[in-house]
């Protein structure tokens, strides 16, 4: 070929070069913001499946609280008048991912102080010893702050009810059997489980109460609070022996959950 | 300059016909590398197919957009992963030389595989060229050793456990393979200091290593021997310098122009393809406790994945390809009397039986999905992948009106695509094993409203009990799905933005 078609050759590549990158810049900024928006989205989407696994047996699936295990998140006291509560001086998010961070060792509120015998709420971050990763955190954090809308009223969800499915995995059922021979057995009656000198009350209706007392909480939820906090729910006819043989084991969380569903079948 | 004759078993320079006025060059470092004339012939695109120019062209497009990425990204396990992710939502044009980057690498891998295909079958890689021909094999090991060490950079599932796989290959190696393994991923697991090394590798060792080598094998084809040529009617393919090729052509202003040319057209067809075609991949963060469900290696090493189902990993994945390999690089060394192997015609059989190997290998290399799965599991994962992109993300937020649905009604009032979905899922139901015999099988979709925003979406299979099953069983999943996603496709999306 010769040079000067070469040249205009050239030339038109460039021309077309050059608009090409006129166009993606004139439409960068756009851009910028709708990837912005959707990496917001995507984190929300990630934090309320991290929360559906970490969070919901203290705070409640849908933010509500749990009764003295954890305080509701998606509720107008926690999107206005909680920080000057706590004296926080600086954003609702920074106060989140403190909070999450670090973990709770003690509750700020007298109905939040726990047991006395474990931090009210684990740290979370993976460098103070949690679970998650500061990736996770954020998306948590992320979800959190979008309570905000139905919290002030803005907007309202009309909760569906679908009835929760109980796990019937034999291997889970017989785990917690064995959870609680070992460490409700001494107070409790079960069933044919009956060894206890009936420190506490028959268990074998639970899931009755349970579902009845935690209205817009998991039954789940009541048998852990019962568990992690007697005093929050003891019952009058059992107020001697609640001094005297307070309700309560040492348990890992999977223990736990393993003999709420034995005892919720 | 001696460099050619203390390579092992070349002809000394001076007696090679020197074509390309290289006398006068020698007082500039830039006319040294670039001639002032070349043979016509070597210039004319159906010689080489210019691949060897487009090899260049994509290592220096490498070199350039991994320069601008290494400013950004952050090689520790903490901040890989988020600081890619402000590349696409903080940096202007981040996306776009990050995904000039990833294609502009696989690119590469196909040009330098092309490059090399063609000197095979060109029989260019003897007398002279034999040691051309080492380098050049050289090169295209780096091009595949910088893809994959590149490959685990963004931290993603994706990466972590390609690579993860990739390296246990080393571990089946008798003696040391522990070691190596161990070295290359600083741990017995990938960390922050596999993570590093990895790094250091793709950006300094490997590319380092690679200039050197193409500095050689730049030389020794500008310089020594030319470029072969196109077999025609009465030349040899092993001669370069016959007095007919001697016709010259300037370097300047043609050589210049063409190749700016060729490197524009191709910037273009790279930025559109990026702009509107192609988005760099992105999975969730890493992580080591959590194997996805199918792990696939990157697709140029498939092939190995393919090999390694069939037998034992050391000989299937290690010897046999390294064996391969060596014969390939040292075939043109062998004593050569028989003449067989610069016969054309078994070049070209050879060729076909290797290129259908690799890919029969490839195609068994493809994941697909454990087989220990439970059938129901598979269903809903189907609906609600891990990492891709649900088919309720593609029907979009507005069309999912909340609710609870079974796949034993019908919904006439509900968007069509939903429709289809929820019929979709119940046929999917129905080709259950064992559903015919206890036929009691129901799906439930429920649709939430659960934030401003932001949708939960529960897909249940429930079974009532029957004559093979003692319990009720059910099984779900749930997905959380937000107003704003990312574009999936032009077409998906514009039917959801209205
Ligand atoms: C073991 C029960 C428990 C779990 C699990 C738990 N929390 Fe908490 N959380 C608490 C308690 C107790 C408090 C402290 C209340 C107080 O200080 O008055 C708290 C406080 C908080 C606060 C501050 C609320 C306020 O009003 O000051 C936030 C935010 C929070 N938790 C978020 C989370 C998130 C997100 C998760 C899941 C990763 C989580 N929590 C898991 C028990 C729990
Ligand atoms: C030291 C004796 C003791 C042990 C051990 C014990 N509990 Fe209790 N539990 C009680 C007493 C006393 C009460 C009644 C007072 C109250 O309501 O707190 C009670 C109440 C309960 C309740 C509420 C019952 C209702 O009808 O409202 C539940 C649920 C419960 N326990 C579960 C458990 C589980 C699960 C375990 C084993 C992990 C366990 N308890 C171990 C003494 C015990």
């Amino acid at each position: 070929m010769n040079a000067d078609r070469l040249f205009a050759a050239v030339a038109g590549a460039a021309v077309i070069f050059t608009t090409l990158l006129v166009v993606i810049i004139a439409t960068e900024p756009s851009r910028l913001q709708r990837a912005r928006a959707e990496a917001k989205g995507n984190g929300i989407e990630r934090g309320a499946s991290l929360y559906h696994d970490h969070c919901r047996s203290c705070h409640g699936s849908r933010g509500e609280g749990v009764g003295q295990l954890g305080p509701p998140l998606a509720n107008i006291t926690f999107f206005t008048a909680r920080l000057p509560e706590v004296g926080w001086p600086s954003t609702l998010e920074a106060y989140i991912f403190a909070t999450l961070e670090h973990g709770r060792l003690m509750g700020t509120r007298p109905i939040y102080a726990g047991n006395g015998s474990t931090a009210v709420m684990p740290a979370w971050l993976d460098r103070y010893g949690g679970p998650l990763r500061s990736d996770q955190i954020q998306a948590i954090a992320l979800f959190i702050q979008n309570y905000e809308d139905s919290a002030l009223g803005r907007i309202t969800l009309e909760p569906l009810d679908l009835e929760e499915i109980q796990p019937h995995d034999p291997k889970i059922l017989s785990r917690g059997r064995e959870v609680f021979i070992r460490s409700c057995a001494g107070c409790h009656t079960f069933h044919d489980i009956n060894t206890a000198p009936a420190a506490g009350p028959d268990l074998s209706n639970i899931a009755l109460p349970a579902s009845d007392k935690s209205e817009s909480s998991e039954p789940e939820n009541y048998i852990h609070e019962s568990v992690l906090i007697p005093e929050a729910t003891i019952k009058k006819e059992y107020a001697e022996q609640a001094k005297t043989s307070p309700c309560g084991a040492i348990l890992t969380i999977k223990e736990l959950r393993d003999v709420s569903t034995y005892l919720l079948q | 300059m001696t460099l050619p004759s203390t390579l092992p078993n070349d002809v000394p320079a001076t007696t090679v016909l020197k074509v390309k006025g290289a006398s006068h060059s020698r007082t500039s470092f830039l006319l040294h590398l670039r001639p002032k004339y070349y043979p016509s012939l070597s210039i004319y695109c159906r010689a080489t197919w210019l691949l060897g120019f487009f090899s260049v062209f994509f290592f220096v497009l490498e070199s350039i957009t991994g320069l601008i990425l290494m400013v950004y990204y952050v090689p520790t396990p903490g901040e890989a992963y988020s600081s890619i992710g402000r590349l696409i939502t903080e940096i202007p044009f981040g996306w776009l030389i990050r995904d000039l980057h990833r294609l502009g690498g696989e690119a590469m891998i196909v040009v330098v595989t092309l490059h090399l295909l063609r000197v095979y079958i060109a029989g260019a890689y003897q007398q002279q060229r034999r040691m051309t021909w080492v380098t050049g094999i050289g090169l295209w090991l780096l091009t595949l050793a910088l893809a994959f060490s590149g490959y685990l950079l963004p931290w993603d599932q994706l990466a972590y456990w390609a690579v993860t796989i990739g390296t246990s290959i080393a571990d089946t190696i008798p003696f040391i393979g522990q070691t190596l393994t161990t070295i290359l991923r600083g741990g017995s697991s990938f960390g922050a200091e596999g993570l590093l090394r990895f790094y250091l590798l793709h950006i300094i060792a490997l590319p380092t290593i690679f200039l050197l080598l193409l500095a050689i094998h730049y030389y020794r084809v500008i310089r020594l021997h030319g470029i072969s040529f196109v077999q025609g009617p009465g030349s040899d393919d092993r001669t370069s310098c016959d007095a007919k090729n001697l016709e010259r052509q300037t370097f300047f202003p043609q050589i210049p122009l063409a190749e700016l040319f060729l490197s524009l057209v191709c910037l273009i067809f790279l930025t559109v393809v990026a702009t509107w075609f192609y988005n760099a991949p992105l999975q969730h963060h890493a992580d080591p406790l959590h194997t996805p469900g199918q792990t696939k290696a990157p697709w140029f090493f498939l092939w190995l994945q393919g090999a390694l189902k069939l037998g034992d990993s050391f000989v299937i994945g290690i010897c046999l390809p390294l064996t391969g390999l060596l014969l390939f690089t040292l075939f043109p060394y062998f004593p050569s009397n028989t003449a067989k192997q610069f016969n054309p015609f078994y070049r070209k059989i050879i060729f076909v039986i290797c290129s259908m190997t690799l890919i029969g290998l490839t195609v068994l290399g493809l994941p697909r999905f454990g087989v220990t799965l439970n059938p129901a599991a598979v269903i809903l994962l189907s609906f609600m992948p891990e990492e891709s992109t649900s088919r309720f993300h593609a029907i979009g937020f507005d069309n999912l009106p909340q609710g609870i649905y079974s796949t034993n009604q019908s919904y006439a009032e509900l968007p069509s695509q939903l429709q289809t979905l929820l019929n979709d899922f119940s046929v999917a139901l129905r080709e259950l094993p064992d559903t015919a015999i206890d036929g009691n099988i129901q799906g439930i979709l429920m649709i939430e409203d659960w934030q401003a925003d932001l949708k939960r979406i529960t897909l249940r299979i429930h079974r009532q009990a029957g004559p093979n099953l003692n319990t009720p069983t059910s099984l779900e999943k749930q997905l959380y799905l937000h107003r704003k996603q990312p574009r999936i496709s032009p077409t998906e999306t514009s039917s959801h933005e209205r």
